[in-house]
């Protein structure tokens, strides 16, 4: 089959090579490319709305044959009430483990299990998301278990009480890895006790009840509260009658969201650590960033891609890692979050005795960023590298539903990606410096550190200094993680 | 021009989209009618997907190359060098070439003295050692002005380079980067660049990161157990070392090893470059002639001599750690392309997931255990498969107690033959995780090279296709025939004894 056109291309490939052998240029700064221009996919033109007013985002994707659903439900673990921590995430599972009064778990996990197919569904602090994927030829039947967990979950007993026991155990490792100790550790320093940072423990999580699931489920699973990215090979017209009939019967009605206290913004300066016996200090070194609504998020995130955001070019990784071989990991970060100030902050995980040192080197950085101009260079790198991979967050057409799917969730206009690259280009270096000012506060940080506390503290003779001389040294307790005592 | 362009590939216009997939969908997802290969003159496989989804390119290069290729003393090196080839060439990352190898010789001979002074002897010359480490300081300082710091990295980033790294495993070596589709020329240029004219500048430094790396995965949890439990698996196998290697060979390994070792397995006839995405072959063939074909062919590489011998008795490793308590039982399989391969993976798709026997029988029936699975195969020299498992401790079960449960599920393999169904569900699975992992073109293009580089890329449709041969007997037969007490090497981990955390309230 492919003869034919394999011998016309190596005629051209012999014909073409005697040429090309002395082009090659001597650097890639010479090497020109062909222009590209790229229009991103428009949301509007996806968006669709069911008749029980759910909101759908829609594309035939005909590369492989099989079908792809994702929901967002309005929903989170921030709305777990006090003494339940815990139960929208033990919602969120059970909803999908717990069968429906109509098949039981262990029949759904079967029948998905003999076509090939997966159903799933969970919760974060944010929301609630469910989905499934199956061979196309699949689709009537797996699309008709998919609607029906969200419409009618059963949470069965024995699936409460297996969710419950597995939740104990995982609790019990909540210490072992340092990692997820310090940024714990780190956002309960910043939010304070809010119910971001609520943590479950035993006695929380065997205080749920099935009713306490059922309610849950009534309060916020309503079809118009939920948003589906849907894309994979189907005629649309034929996939959106699917949709209709799969969730027909279920009525849209007002979801009303709990009100979530509000943090009060507080930076707290210092040192905090926290005693594990391992060879390396854990390090954050930050405060509060901004909301992701923020309009500076552009300059924001051009900015943090030079100090430490763009890994080997950043100035961070550059200098830590890279020039002085302290760790191999480091660098900054702006976790923009929607509904609350995401925290800033730069990290490096580095052997005991160099901890000073390498966050000495960080919050010079920090220092710096605030004070002389970035270059030109880093400009042209940082922005070249946001506006030249853009496509990127379009290659699937399922991706690309949930992105605007997201975009819908979080409120932003639905064209925000059609003036997202011009207000990258639109970012200047007096910005950078700008929002640098603005938003990094080097005197106002929350340094932690998880490690051994004594060889983290005290440093070494090549780069003397001691951690007590950033600020006032806290040691802070772990606390049983069953108990939360 | 530039307008037919966009109209051609942006993802807008569905009319396109639909016109491809009715041509892929004719051809039944057969990767033999999608994958377009070239082989350049130096040995050189070039392998090639459409997509035209977005204007951008992944493209990786493999080579046969892991730490199951090192031996004693320079454990570790293969990843070592994957990140030495971040840190330039002779051509990239230095202003004056000739000015900084000058100086890089002079570190590497100082080096040289003091590796001598601190390995080759039991009681170096301390105050030597710190004299020659001053002056090789000194150097690395004033070197610092002929470097342009990670200039390969951004030279990737600033042309929109994403999903840039690489990665070192027991047999293959990675180089990633995801470019626009108009810069595949620059991934060539640059790629071809490492090939020909490595240098391993920043060595010392580096090396220093290698070893942070190594103490970020010391600081997981239970990381020391498992990393001592393949060590008392593979008795002869190079397989008994992590691919982080060994600390005391990190800090021993020479610039003079990374050279050679460079030399032996970074050649053209020992790698793979692959690119998916909005491609046009032809131009693709025509630049990697332009580009790699200028690298010279290396001998071929000698395979692995050492083949893991039969093992005679039951090994156990027991141990303690601040993680949660597990079970492992590892068996010696043989390596990939044995026909019974297949069979292990069928043995894996009834085991696993929630629908798997393991979690039904363990996790939900039973309650002693919260996770259970198996898994493992034929590897490119050997092969090892594994039951795992980690016990509801809450509940007092214990690991030994799991042990004696995993070994039942073993013996069921033995002697009750598969039922049709459950059988058939695994070939299900199978078959629609196949098609599912063509979705994702960095994965496709990972799955090709790998397997390219192992029993060829056609393999992972065959292998497929064998695997749905597989009969209620195989399983019976296989079982019987490898999982045996004198071919198995079990790890009981137990969780350390240690004081309870403290009652008081936190002191913040």
């Amino acid at each position: 089959m492919r003869t034919l056109p394999m011998i016309l291309l190596a005629v051209a490939v012999v014909a073409s090579t005697a040429t090309i052998f002395a082009q090659i240029p001597d650097h890639p700064r010479q090497l020109s490319f062909s222009p590209l221009t790229f229009a991103p996919p428009k949301a509007k033109d996806y968006r669709v709305v069911l008749s029980n007013g759910m909101v759908v985002y829609i594309a035939e994707d005909h590369t492989l044959p099989t079908v792809d659903i994702r929901a967002t439900v309005r929903t989170g673990s921030l709305y777990d009430p006090k003494g339940k921590e815990g139960l929208a995430r033990m919602a969120g599972d059970v909803l999908r483990t717990g069968g429906t009064k109509n098949i039981s778990g262990d029949e759904l996990d079967e029948r998905l299990a003999f076509l090939g197919a997966s159903i799933g569904s969970g919760i974060t602090s944010t929301s609630g998301s469910a989905s499934m994927s199956c061979l196309a030829r699949h689709t009537d039947e797996v699309l008709g278990l998919f609607a029906d967990m969200l419409m009618n979950p059963a949470f069965a007993e024995d699936k409460i009480r297996l969710w419950k026991d597995q939740a104990i155990e995982a609790l019990k490792t909540k210490n072992d890895q340092p990692r997820a100790v310090l940024e714990r550790e780190f956002r309960k320093l910043l939010y304070g006790d809010h119910p971001l940072v609520w943590e479950e423990t035993k006695t929380s999580l065997e205080r749920i009840t099935r009713e306490d699931l059922l309610q849950f489920h009534r309060a916020y699973y309503a079809p118009n509260n939920i948003i589906l990215a849907v894309a994979g090979d189907f005629q649309r017209q034929e996939m959106l009658q699917k949709l209709e009939k799969a969730f027909a019967g279920w009525q849209p009605r007002q979801v009303k969201l709990p009100p979530v206290p509000e943090i009060k913004v507080k930076n707290r300066p210092g040192v905090f650590m926290i005693q594990k016996q391992i060879n390396q200090g854990y390090v954050n070194v930050g405060h509060f960033g901004i909301k992701d609504t923020n309009p500076d998020v552009f300059a924001i995130n051009v900015m943090n891609f030079i100090l430490g955001g763009g890994s080997f070019t950043s100035r961070i990784t550059s200098k830590v890692r890279s020039d002085e071989g302290l760790a191999y990991n480091t660098g900054s970060r702006f976790a923009n979050e929607h509904l609350f100030p995401g925290a800033f902050y730069g990290y490096v995980q580095t052997k005991s005795p160099t901890v000073y040192y390498a966050i000495s080197l960080i919050l010079r950085e920090f220092e710096r960023i605030r004070k002389e101009p970035v270059t030109d260079q880093e400009m042209e790198t940082a922005k070249n590298y946001f506006l030249d991979s853009f496509p990127d967050r379009f290659s699937t057409a399922i991706g690309t539903m949930s992105t605007f799917a997201s975009l819908e969730y979080d409120g932003f206009p639905l064209d925000y990606y059609d003036t997202y690259c011009d207000k990258i280009r639109a970012v200047t270096k007096e910005d950078v410096m700008r929002v640098a000012k603005k938003y990094i506060k080097p005197h106002e940080m929350t340094i932690m550190v998880v490690g051994d506390i004594e060889a983290c503290r005290k440093g070494y003779d090549k780069h003397p200094g001691t951690l007590d001389q950033l600020g006032k040294v806290t040691v802070l307790e772990l606390k049983n993680p069953l108990t939360g005592m | 021009m530039e307008r037919a362009r966009t109209a051609k590939i942006g993802f807008a216009c569905l009319l396109a989209l639909i016109w491809m997939g009715a041509l892929l969908r004719a051809q039944e997802l057969n990767l033999e009618d999608q994958v377009i290969e070239h082989t350049l003159d130096n040995g050189l496989r070039i392998l090639m997907v459409e997509r035209h989804e977005v204007p951008r390119v992944v493209c990786h290069i493999y080579y046969r190359v892991g730490s199951v290729n090192e031996r004693p003393g320079i454990t570790g090196i293969s990843h070592f060098h994957e990140h030495m080839m971040f840190k330039g060439t002779r051509t990239i990352g230095v202003t004056d070439f000739e000015a900084d190898d000058a100086l890089n010789r002079q570190i590497d001979s100082l080096y040289q003295l003091i590796y001598r002074e601190k390995y080759w002897k039991r009681d170096g010359d301390q105050a030597k050692i710190r004299q020659w480490e001053a002056q090789a300081d000194s150097l690395m300082k004033y070197e610092k002005r002929y470097i342009i710091k990670d200039d390969l990295w951004e030279t990737y980033m600033k042309n929109g380079g994403t999903g840039l790294n690489a990665s070192t495993g027991q047999e293959i070596t990675g180089y990633y980067v995801t470019l626009p589709s108009n810069k595949v020329e620059l991934q060539m240029w640059l790629e071809s660049d490492r090939m020909l004219h490595p240098y391993f500048r920043e060595f010392y430094s580096e090396k220093e990161v290698v070893r942070e790396e190594r103490r970020l995965s010391e600081n997981s949890p239970g990381y020391f157990f498992r990393e001592q439990l393949e060590a008392t698996f593979w008795a002869a196998s190079p397989y008994a070392w992590s691919v982080i290697g060994w600390d005391a060979d990190l800090q021993k390994v020479t610039k003079q090893d990374m050279i050679e070792y460079n030399r032996r397995y970074y050649v053209p006839n020992n790698a793979v470059a692959v690119y998916v995405g909005d491609i046009n072959p032809q131009e693709i063939i025509a630049l990697a002639e332009k580009y790699f074909g200028r690298v010279p062919r290396g001998p071929d590489p000698e395979p692995v001599r050492t083949t893991e011998p039969k093992q005679y008795c039951e090994k156990r490793v027991i141990g303690e750690a601040e993680a949660p308590p597990s079970v492992t039982i590892m068996y010696h399989v043989p390596p990939a392309g044995h026909p019974d391969d297949e069979v292990f993976r069928v043995i894996s798709g009834l085991m696993n997931g929630t629908t798997g026997r393991l979690y039904k029988k363990l996790v939900k029936e039973k309650g002693i255990a919260v996770e259970a699975s198996a898994g493992g195969g034929g590897m490119m020299y050997d092969g090892q498969y594994s039951f795992r498992g980690r016990p509801k401790s809450e509940a007092g079960h214990t690991p030994d107690e799991l042990e004696q449960a995993l070994y039942e599920e073993i013996e069921l393999l033995k002697t009750e033959p598969v039922s049709e169904h459950e059988l058939q569900k695994v070939k299900n699975q199978a078959e629609a995780n196949f098609i599912q992992s063509l979705r994702s073109t960095y994965a496709l293009a990972a799955r090709l090279g790998r397997a390219e580089l192992g029993l060829g890329w056609r393999d992972l449709q065959q292998s497929l296709q064998r695997m749905k041969a597989v009969t209620a007997d195989d399983i019976m037969r296989v079982a019987n025939t490898y999982f045996t007490k004198d071919n198995r090497t079990v790890g009981l981990l137990y969780r350390t004894a240690r004081p309870a955390p403290g009652k008081r309230p936190s002191s913040s």
